[in-house]
């Protein structure tokens, strides 16, 4: 398998782009909020901010420390990422994502580090459901790869293969329904 | 500002760099210029109405939908439109590659068949995501790579070998594919 640091680069891709739309929604709310109020943000707004703050400063951490060689370091950021409890605001199929994608990262860098706790950490976030999405099929890979780490080819083979099933379905309904990009322009 | 109508091309450029400058383009200034402070700069500067941001963000909250379930099968639920799952995103987990599934050049009867499916008045409304087909091929045709690796070794299971020829399929058919609905 490739360098560490730029397996780690490349996997955190899904779920940051999540955390984009997840951590912009706080910030519009908060700058409205600062010249026009609004019904119903208070508390549970500023605790959904601040949770999504706290996976940001996670990841931005773990990347530091990954960058500075220091795979135990970025591990416990990413550990108090998933530490923090979720508030009620934040819908429950996102803090899924973000949460499938902390587990993963933490399974990428601890491959290198301790394979069989790697693989525990790739079930754990596949615990938290599996779907037809980028987030499962990481887990997937990251699962495979762990096995693979382990000398379970077998097993690893058929994690790769639950893995590019999914791929494949992504790419039926990218190119099914052939509708253009919605996310290339923007206001 | 061209940056902040293409806010996931960032990502590519800097693991945290989406969020750290969409916060930037929302007012929010934490997070915002440590792993992209080139880009941060640029966009940074010029503030933003909060109902050109929320525009932008019905947008994110799309690639959101898409990201955690474009195939959802919750019952009823219409499927979210594909174009919606982006290239950035489809980022696969880097694994090597060996050299019996590398690709063949796209097939020009490919190509032709979509250039006439288009002629032809075909019932897409638009093009699809390429950069998002191109990069699930990619993830495709890696783990079948990874695959066939371990099909490979002498003890590998008869199981593995039978998923191997089932994965370099794919990986032929997913270039087929891509190179028929992306020809060039």
């Amino acid at each position: 398998m490739n360098g560490g640091a730029q397996v780690l680069r490349r996997c955190a891709l899904a779920a940051l782009l999540a955390l984009a739309a997840l951590l912009a929604l706080a910030g519009c709310s908060e700058g409205r909020d600062a010249a026009e109020p609004v019904a119903g943000a208070g508390r549970t707004a500023n605790d959904a901010r601040e949770w999504l703050d706290r996976i940001a400063s996670a990841h931005a951490h773990a990347d530091e420390a990954l960058a500075a060689g220091q795979p135990d370091r970025a591990r416990t950021f990413l550990n108090a990422g998933l530490a923090r409890e979720v508030p009620a605001e934040i819908a429950g199929e996102h803090a899924r994502a973000l949460r499938q994608d902390l587990w993963y990262r933490l399974s990428a860098i601890g491959l290198a580090l301790e394979p069989s706790q790697a693989l525990r950490e790739a079930d754990q976030g596949l615990a938290l459901g599996r779907h037809d999405d980028l987030f499962s099929a990481n887990l997937l890979v990251a699962r495979g790869r762990a096995l693979q780490a382990l000398g379970r080819d077998t097993e690893a083979a058929s994690s790769y293969h639950e893995a590019l099933q999914i791929d494949e379905r992504l790419l039926n309904a990218v190119l099914g329904a052939g509708a253009g990009s919605q996310l290339d322009g923007g206001p | 500002m061209s940056g902040l109508q293409r806010p996931t091309s960032w990502v590519i450029a800097g693991a945290t760099s989406g969020a750290a400058l969409v916060l930037c383009a929302c007012g929010a200034s934490s997070y915002r210029s440590e792993h992209a402070p080139e880009r941060a700069a640029e966009t940074c500067g010029a503030a933003e109405t909060v109902s050109a941001c929320e525009q932008r963000l019905q947008t994110y909250a799309s690639q959101l939908d898409a990201l955690v379930g474009p195939l959802a099968s919750a019952p009823g639920a219409p499927p979210p439109a594909p174009g919606q799952i982006r290239q950035e995103s489809l980022a696969p987990p880097e694994l090597e590659a060996p050299a019996e599934v590398h690709s063949a050049p796209a097939p020009e009867a490919a190509s032709e068949a979509y250039e006439a499916d288009e002629a032809g008045g075909s019932e897409r409304s638009a093009p699809p995501d390429c950069d998002a087909a191109r990069d699930l091929r990619d993830r495709i045709c890696e783990l079948a790579a990874a695959i066939c690796e371990l099909a490979a070794r002498s003890d590998a299971a008869a199981e593995t070998k039978t998923t191997c020829d089932s994965s370099r399929t794919s990986c032929e058919q997913a270039r087929t594919r891509v190179a028929a609905a992306c020809p060039g």
